[in-house]
């Protein structure tokens, strides 16, 4: 074991390459997952408001019929702008049963929230955090045990990277902070 | 009198005769050794077997009885054949409605023909019973036969076994074939590769098919204050206060177990083995988790049913709370039965019974087990009687059964788990049981119990605040426990199994080499533990200082927490603050 060691210079200890590949395997996964949460929220925003098209400039909603959703109201408390279409068009639209249960006209919500600010995009934040901070324990668990045989170097690097990806974790939790 | 008597006992040696006649084919077909016989461990020729079985010998019966009748005929008794039937049919089934009386000369004919039915139904009851043991004997055989067969068999002139273990046993040699490596690996890819399609097809695609663009609903809650309360709604805050007590207790005993995998020789300079030994602590924090999330789910129960029925029938409440007195009996009882048990005060037969059982992880007593899953019935009981009104209006297939089946299957799925939840191995399992027990079930109970406190606590003891610091203190001091220890600890312990066996990867010393990792989960479960404190907190308060609620016989049948809102562009115009 000693003299694959020397000649390759690379650990031939089986804890040190799990530890790697755990290491990868807890920061990738935690950028994975939030990457996934937070396609899935942009998906489900657009399929609220699927076959309606927003006019960023004039700031409102077309219907697929060509009737205009203008601004009705923005609610500060949850955090959503409120759109709402002429009850009298919606009353003769044809589409109307598949469009709005009601008779005050179709409402759409959009919400003004960015996906960090709601609360399962701070949830997975601190996830992705505490994923980073095990990864780094675990590496200077790792550099207390094997310190000094060959591979510390390998331990080292895993170790400044997970402490890296961490602090950026802390550093755009603290932003959101700022900006509340 | 002597001439009835020789009539009765020819009788029964003639109606023998006809019995034996179906006996006789039955037995026969019971003891074929043809592999197609009716009697193979299969469903449908064992149903067959069973319904020729009965219609015979109803048909054997059928001709007794006619031929008891017949005598009548002939003894002059009846005129027509029919009455004598009826009247032999009376006597042989032994029904005795005494409408018809046989004339004095004839009369013990009546009760000989009803020793003759009981003889004749024993010996029918008698086949039938040895068919259904035979049919056992066949399955439990063919069970033993084919795990014998499948667990090690010398496969003549190949170099492999029928078998595929990994790690393989010597004394079998049975080792991995090229082609089963190849399969496992390809039906693998498959299985997930397949997974992934139908994930990613539904992703992309889901959009096409069902809802879309259709307006969303908006609710609004009504003020928790506003909701009324029916007396078992009312006695759930008790169980919630049990819940969070219990969960308390359970958190400090998982930290004690920790702490003897960090430290084994004493807990802070003091002894805590002699008090609370490992097994202790390690099972009651185990156990306590069921009970946790049982106790929660109950009171979620009943806490629910009335909200889905729209009222309460009466006694519910007091129903309610001889279930929680019967579930504290059971708690106490059988955790204080183990710490007899592993203290050595109680042995003998009493020991399985009312203390441990000698499993591993989930030990308490048999007795104990039995009133939990009567409780667990009780508590069906109280669900079905807050339901029925409900259930009745619908469809089998709605909510409100769906509720009721799920219910329904809480009591039972205990019953199984019973069986099977004794054997565990590394800090994997631990690592399983942590992430899908506490992240799932324990999430999903302290869920239903923040749910029912908002409305059981008085609006100015409620704390958005303490809730959720619980839940961050909660959430992050698990996935610390999971991804920091429990995990790589036990895939460090399953490389030491495969590289020094199993027991030295479950002995004290491999935990002697690796404490470390031990002392330092330390942070995240104190903060897990801390977390479980604002609930203990708020349930107590919703004990201490109930919510002064009018008492509800009906709740409005629609739903009496929320309605559906339209925004009112008076109360926050349009180019507001955003």
């Amino acid at each position: 074991v000693n003299e694959l060691e020397r000649l390759t210079g690379l650990p031939a200890d089986l804890e040190v390459w799990l530890l790697l590949g755990y290491a990868i395997m807890v920061l990738a996964g935690a950028r994975l997952t939030e990457a996934l949460a937070r396609t899935h929220f942009r998906r489900a925003r657009r399929s609220a408001e699927h076959g309606f098209r927003y006019d960023v400039d004039a700031d409102h909603y077309h219907c697929p019929h060509g009737e205009r959703l203008s601004l009705h109201m923005i609610d500060s408390v949850e955090r959503v702008a409120v759109y709402r279409a002429p009850a009298s068009s919606c009353a003769d639209c044809p589409s109307k049963a598949a469009c709005t249960p009601h008779e005050e006209g179709r409402h759409i919500y959009r919400p003004l929230a960015e996906w960090a600010e709601t609360d399962v995009g701070r949830f997975h934040q601190w996830l992705s955090l505490v994923m980073a901070g095990s990864a780094t324990a675990l590496s200077l668990v790792a550099l207390v045990r094997w310190a000094g045989r060959p591979g510390t170097g390998l331990l080292v690097l895993v170790f400044v990277v997970s402490l890296g990806v961490g602090w950026r974790d802390v550093r755009r939790l603290c932003a959101r902070g700022e900006d509340d | 009198m002597i001439l009835s008597l020789a009539l009765g006992l020819g009788m029964l040696v003639l109606t023998l005769c006809v019995q034996a006649v179906p006996t006789a084919i039955l037995i026969r077909i019971a003891t074929s050794k043809h592999p197609r016989s009716l009697t193979r461990p299969s469903f449908w020729p064992n149903f067959v077997l069973f319904q020729m079985a009965a219609v015979f010998l109803a048909l054997a019966h059928l001709v007794d009885i006619a031929l008891w009748a017949l005598l009548y005929c002939l003894c002059g008794e009846f005129a027509e054949f029919e009455g004598a039937y009826y009247h032999s049919a009376v006597n042989f089934s032994s029904l005795g409605y005494g409408d018809i009386v046989m004339s004095v000369r004839w009369r013990l004919l009546g009760p000989l023909e009803a020793m003759n039915g009981i003889v004749m139904f024993g010996l029918s009851t008698a086949l039938m019973f040895a068919l259904m043991t035979r049919l056992i004997e066949r399955r439990i055989t063919a069970f033993i036969a084919w795990t014998a067969w499948t667990a090690s068999a010398r496969r003549p002139g190949f170099a492999y076994s029928y078998t595929n273990n990994w790690p393989p046993e010597p004394l079998v040699d049975n080792h991995l074939t090229e082609e089963a490596v190849i399969w496992s690996v390809l039906s693998l890819i498959a299985l997930l590769g397949g997974t992934g399609l139908v994930l990613a097809a539904y992703g992309r695609y889901s959009g096409l098919i069902g809802w879309h663009g259709m307006e969303e609903r908006r609710l609004r809650f009504v003020a928790p204050d506003q909701v009324p309360l029916t007396p078992a709604q009312r006695s759930t805050a008790w169980y919630f206060f049990v819940v969070a007590a219990l969960f308390l207790v359970q958190t400090l005993l998982g930290g004690a177990t920790a702490h003897y995998h960090a430290d084994d020789g004493s807990f802070f300079g003091f002894d805590l083995a002699q008090v609370l030994p490992y097994n202790l602590t390690r099972t009651w924090h185990l156990q306590l988790a069921l009970f946790v999330i049982s106790a929660a789910f109950l009171a979620g129960g009943i806490f629910l049913a009335p909200l889905a029925a729209g009222r309460e029938p009466r006694g519910q409440g007091v129903l309610s709370y001889v279930l929680l007195g019967a579930l504290v009996v059971v708690v106490v009882g059988s955790l204080l039965g183990e710490a007899a048990s592993y203290h050595g005060m109680l042995q003998g037969d009493n020991r399985p019974l009312f203390g441990a059982q000698g499993w591993e992880y989930l030990d308490l007593g048999r007795f104990w087990q039995v009133l939990l899953v009567g409780g667990m019935l009780l508590w069906l009981v109280i669900v079905y009687r807050g339901l029925r009104s409900r259930l009745a209006n619908e469809s089998f297939g709605n909510l409100p059964y769906l509720f009721f089946y799920s219910a329904l299957s809480i009591p039972l799925f205990y019953a199984v788990g019973l069986a099977c939840r004794y054997e565990i191995g590394t800090q994997l399992t631990a690592n399983h049981g942590h992430a899908s027990f506490a992240g799932v079930y324990i999430m999903l109970a302290l869920a239903l119990l923040v749910f029912a406190l908002r409305y059981l606590i008085r609006p100015e003891d409620w704390n958005d605040r303490m809730v959720g610091f619980s839940f961050w203190a909660l959430n992050l001091g698990l996935a610390w426990m999971v991804f920091f220890n429990l995990f790589p600890l036990g895939v460090l312990q399953l490389g030491d199994s495969v590289a020094n066996g199993y027991w030295h990867a479950r002995s004290i010393e491999f935990f002697r080499g690796h404490t470390l990792i031990e002392w330092l989960r330390l942070p995240g479960d104190i903060l897990f533990i801390a977390g479980v404190l604002p609930i203990v907190y708020l349930t107590a308060k919703a004990v201490w200082r109930p919510r002064p609620t009018p008492v509800a016989e009906a709740l409005s049948l629609e739903s009496p927490l929320f309605r559906e809102v339209l925004p009112d562009a008076a109360a926050v115009p349009a180019g507001g603050t955003p």
